[in-house]
C-alpha cells in the first residue's frame, strides 16, 4: 500500500515538471508590462528600465527561468508584486479561506446529489427520476456567478434570510486563533459556538452556489453508476439467495456504486477550486481565487506562477487522497500493484 | 411417482418485449420435479434453459412477460404470489447458483461476510455465531483453511475455489430446490468433477431437488436422474437418463445423442446438427424445428402433440422416431 502510494506519487512527478514550463512561458508571454506598472504612472523610461533590472526582468528568459526553478526548489515561489508579500506565505494564507468554501460546497453537492441519484435508479423513469434530471440540468445550465447574485438577492436582500454577502465572518466577530484554517472548526475548537454559528453562515450561500455547480456530474454519475451495479451479476445472486431488499440495495449495491463516485470525488473538488475564482469575487472571499484575479489583471508574474503550480501540487495531492480513498473502500486496488 | 412435486410448471410462456419487437422465448414449457431428484436441462446455447431458470426464480427484468397455466413452488403459486412473498421463498425454498462464479459474487465484501448475509437473512442468528456457521460452511465445501480464507475477497480466488463459495452460498439458506446453471462451464475436468460432485453430496444429504443447466452430456448423464431437452424454447423431450441416452425420439434429441461421440464432449463444440435455431423474434411454426429437421412432412405443420410414452418420457412430436426404427 505505501509502494503504491509512493508509485503514484512519483509518477506525478513528470506533470509537475511540465506544469512548471509551461506557466513560465504562459505568464511571461502574457501581455502587459509589469515594470511599467510598479515604475508607476510618472515612471521615465529610465525608471521603467531600472525597474526592470531590479526585478531581474532584463535577463534572457531561460536564465530567468533557471532562477526561477532554483528558488522554487527551496520553497521560494517568488515575490508578489501587488502585495509586496512572498507569494507563498500569500498563498498560505488565503488557501484556508478557498478550502473551506471548497469543502463546503461538495459536501453540499454530496449530500444532495447522491441520494438524488440513487433515488432515481431504485426507480427509473419515475417522477423522482424526472425531477433528478431536471434539477440537475438547470442547476447546470445558468453560470454560478448568476446563481450567485440571484441566491443573494433573494436570501440576504429579500429575506434577510443570510448575513451580509461579504467575507468569511461579520466584523463584529473574533477572528478564530488558526487551528485548521476552518473559521468554522478553528471556532468549536475555541469554544465559541456563536462564532462558528456565524462563519457558518457566511459560507451558506457561497457553498450553494458553488456547490450546484457539481450537482449534475455528482447525480448522473451516481445514478450511472447505480443502475450499472443493480444490473450486474452478484446482485442476481444477492436476490436469488434470497437476502433483504434493503441489504441489497445499500451493502451490495450502493456501496458497490460508490467507487466510482469516490473517483471523480478528486476531480470535481478540483473543478470546485477553479470555479471558485467568480464565487469569491461575488462574495469578497479571501481566498485564493480573489488572489488570482488581481494578480492576472496585473501580470503578477510570481503570483500567477505561484498559483498555478500550487493548484497542480494541490491536484496531485487531491488524487493521491482519492487513490487512499479507493484503497479503503475497494479491496481490489489495495493488492494491485 | 405420486409424490407432490417440489416444483410444477405447466405451460410456461415468456415474451421479451425488445425493441426490434418480441422475443418469443418460451413456449409451452412444463416440467415437475419431486423430492431429491436431479434434472438434467439440456440444449444449444440460446434455447431458452437460463431463462427458464430465471423465471422459475422470478428474476428476469421488467421486459418479460411471463405466464404459466401452473407455476407452484413448494406450494406458493408463484404467478400469483407478490414481490416480497416470492423474495421469502428465494434462498429458502429455492435458490441459484450461477456461471461465471467470480462475477457472481460481490466483489468488494469478503466471502465468509457474504456468507454471513446469507445466513442471517434467513435465520436469526448472533454475529459471532454467524461467524462460526459461515466458517463450517466454507469448510463443508473443502475450501482449504477457512478461518483464514473467510476474509478472502472472490478476486484473490481462483474460478474453481469461487464456485465452492457459491455453493456454500446457496446451501447455507438450506433450500429444496437448486437451480444450477452451468455451474462448471469454464473450470477444467478436474474441478468439474470436483465441483459436481459437492453438489451431489450435499443435495443427496438434503434431499434437495436440483436442476441442472448444462452443455456438457457426458458430464450430465453421470449426475442426471432425469432430462429435459430444450430447443428454440420449447421442452421437445424429456424422460429418464436411459430414456434419453438410450430411447431418444425425438429427431433433434436423436440428433444430439448421434453427434455425442463417447467421452467428454460438449454440446457447444458438436456443429453437428444443422441449422441454427430460429429467430425467435419472427412468427414461428408449430414445431421450432421443422427447417433443420431430417423427418420432417407436411403433418409437422399441425399444432404439436405432446406424446407420452409411458409414465416418465415425453416427446413433443408428430413423428418420434421408433425404438424398431
Ligand atoms: N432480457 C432478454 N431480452 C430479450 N431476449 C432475451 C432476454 N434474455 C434472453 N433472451 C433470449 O431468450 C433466448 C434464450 O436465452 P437463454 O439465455 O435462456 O439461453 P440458454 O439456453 O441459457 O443459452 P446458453 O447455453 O448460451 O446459456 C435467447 O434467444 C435470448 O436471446
Ligand atoms: S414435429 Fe415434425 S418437424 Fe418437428 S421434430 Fe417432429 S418430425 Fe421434425
Ligand atoms: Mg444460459
Amino acid at each position: 500500500m505505501i509502494k503504491l502510494i509512493a508509485k503514484r506519487f512519483l509518477s506525478a512527478v513528470p506533470s509537475l515538471i511540465g506544469v512548471i514550463i509551461v506557466t513560465f512561458v504562459i505568464s511571461h508571454t502574457l501581455p502587459g508590462d509589469p515594470a511599467a506598472y510598479f515604475a508607476g504612472p510618472s515612471a521615465t523610461a529610465e525608471s521603467i528600465a531600472e525597474t526592470k533590472a531590479r526585478l531581474g526582468l532584463d535577463q534572457p528568459l531561460p536564465a530567468q527561468f533557471v532562477t526561477y526553478v532554483g528558488d522554487l526548489v527551496q520553497g521560494d515561489l517568488g515575490r508578489s508584486f501587488n502585495s509586496g508579500q512572498p507569494v507563498l506565505t500569500d498563498l498560505v494564507r488565503r488557501l484556508p479561506a478557498s478550502f473551506e468554501l471548497t469543502l463546503y460546497a461538495l459536501l453540499f453537492a454530496i449530500v444532495v446529489a447522491v441520494p438524488l441519484g440513487l433515488w432515481a435508479a431504485v426507480n427509473p423513469g419515475s417522477w423522482i427520476d424526472h425531477l433528478c434530471r431536471g434539477t440537475v440540468t438547470a442547476a447546470a445550465a445558468f453560470p454560478s456567478f448568476f446563481t450567485a447574485l440571484v441566491l443573494i438577492f433573494v436570501f440576504y436582500y429579500k429575506l434577510g434570510w443570510a448575513p451580509s454577502p461579504i467575507g468569511r465572518l461579520a466584523i463584529y466577530f473574533p477572528v478564530p486563533p488558526t487551528v485548521t484554517g476552518f473559521f468554522t472548526i478553528d471556532a468549536l475548537i475555541a469554544g465559541d459556538v456563536g462564532t462558528a454559528r456565524a462563519a457558518l453562515g457566511q459560507l451558506v450561500l457561497p457553498a450553494i452556489s458553488l456547490g450546484l455547480f457539481a450537482l449534475a456530474p455528482l447525480a448522473r454519475m451516481t445514478r450511472a453508476s447505480m443502475i450499472g451495479v443493480l444490473g450486474s451479476e452478484f446482485i442476481t445472486t444477492a436476490r436469488a439467495e434470497g437476502l433483504p431488499r434493503r441489504k441489497i440495495l445499500w451493502t451490495y449495491g450502493f456501496r458497490n456504486a460508490l467507487l466510482p463516485v469516490v473517483n471523480i470525488l478528486g476531480m470535481i473538488f478540483s473543478f470546485l477550486l477553479g470555479a471558485n475564482v467568480l464565487i469569491e469575487q461575488v462574495f469578497g472571499w479571501p481566498g485564493i481565487g480573489t488572489y488570482a484575479v488581481e494578480a492576472v489583471l496585473t501580470s503578477d508574474y510570481a503570483a500567477i506562477q505561484g498559483f498555478v503550480v500550487m493548484m497542480a501540487v494541490l491536484y496531485i495531492l487531491l488524487n493521491l487522497g482519492v487513490d487512499i480513498l479507493n484503497m479503503i473502500v475497494d479491496p481490489r486496488v489495495r493488492y494491485d500493484d | 411417482m405420486t409424490q407432490v412435486p417440489i416444483l410444477d410448471i405447466r405451460n410456461l410462456k415468456v415474451d421479451f418485449a425488445t425493441r426490434d419487437g418480441m422475443v418469443h422465448a418460451l413456449e409451452s414449457v412444463s416440467f415437475q420435479l419431486v423430492r431429491g431428484e436431479t434434472m438434467g436441462l439440456v440444449g444449444e446455447s440460446g434455447s431458452g434453459k437460463s431463462v427458464s431458470a430465471y423465471a422459475v426464480m422470478r428474476l428476469l427484468g421488467s421486459s418479460a412477460h411471463v405466464t404459466a397455466d401452473r407455476m407452484v413452488c413448494g406450494g406458493v403459486d408463484l404467478r400469483s404470489a407478490s414481490d416480497a412473498e416470492v423474495a421469502s421463498l428465494r434462498g429458502k425454498r429455492m435458490t441459484m447458483i450461477f456461471q461465471n462464479a467470480r462475477a457472481a459474487l460481490n466483489p468488494i465484501r469478503s466471502i465468509g461476510d457474504q456468507i454471513v448475509d446469507v445466513l442471517r437473512a434467513h435465520r436469526a442468528m448472533p454475529k459471532r455465531e454467524a461467524h462460526e456457521a459461515a466458517i463450517m460452511a466454507l469448510a463443508e465445501v473443502r475450501i482449504p483453511d477457512p478461518k483464514r480464507r473467510y476474509h478472502a475477497y472472490p478476486f484473490e480466488l481462483s474460478g474453481g475455489m469461487c464456485q465452492r463459495v457459491m455453493i456454500a452460498l446457496a446451501f447455507a439458506s438450506e433450500p429444496e430446490l437448486l437451480i444450477a446453471d452451468e455451474p462448471t462451464t469454464g473450470l477444467d475436468v478436474t474441478t468439474q468433477a470436483v465441483i459436481m460432485d459437492l453438489i451431489r453430496e450435499k443435495s443427496s444429504q438434503r434431499q434437495m431437488s436440483t436442476i441442472l443447466i448444462t452443455h456438457d452430456l457426458t458430464l450430465a448423464a453421470e449426475y442426471c436422474d432425469r432430462f429435459a431437452v430444450m430447443h428454440a424454447g420449447h421442452i421437445v423431450e424429456q424422460g429418464t437418463t436411459t430414456d434419453i441416452f438410450q430411447r431418444a425420439t425425438h429427431p433433434y434429441t436423436g440428433l444430439l445423442m448421434q453427434a455425442t461421440p463417447h467421452g467428454a464432449t460438449t454440446l457447444s463444440e458438436l456443429a453437428a446438427i444443422p441449422g441454427s435455431l430460429p429467430d425467435l423474434r419472427r412468427e414461428l411454426p408449430p414445431c421450432r424445428f421443422v427447417h433443420r429437421c431430417p423427418q420432417s412432412t407436411p403433418a409437422c405443420a399441425a399444432p404439436l402433440p405432446r406424446v407420452k410414452l409411458d409414465a416418465s418420457h415425453e416427446v413433443a412430436c408428430h413423428m418420434p422416431w421408433r425404438e424398431s426404427e
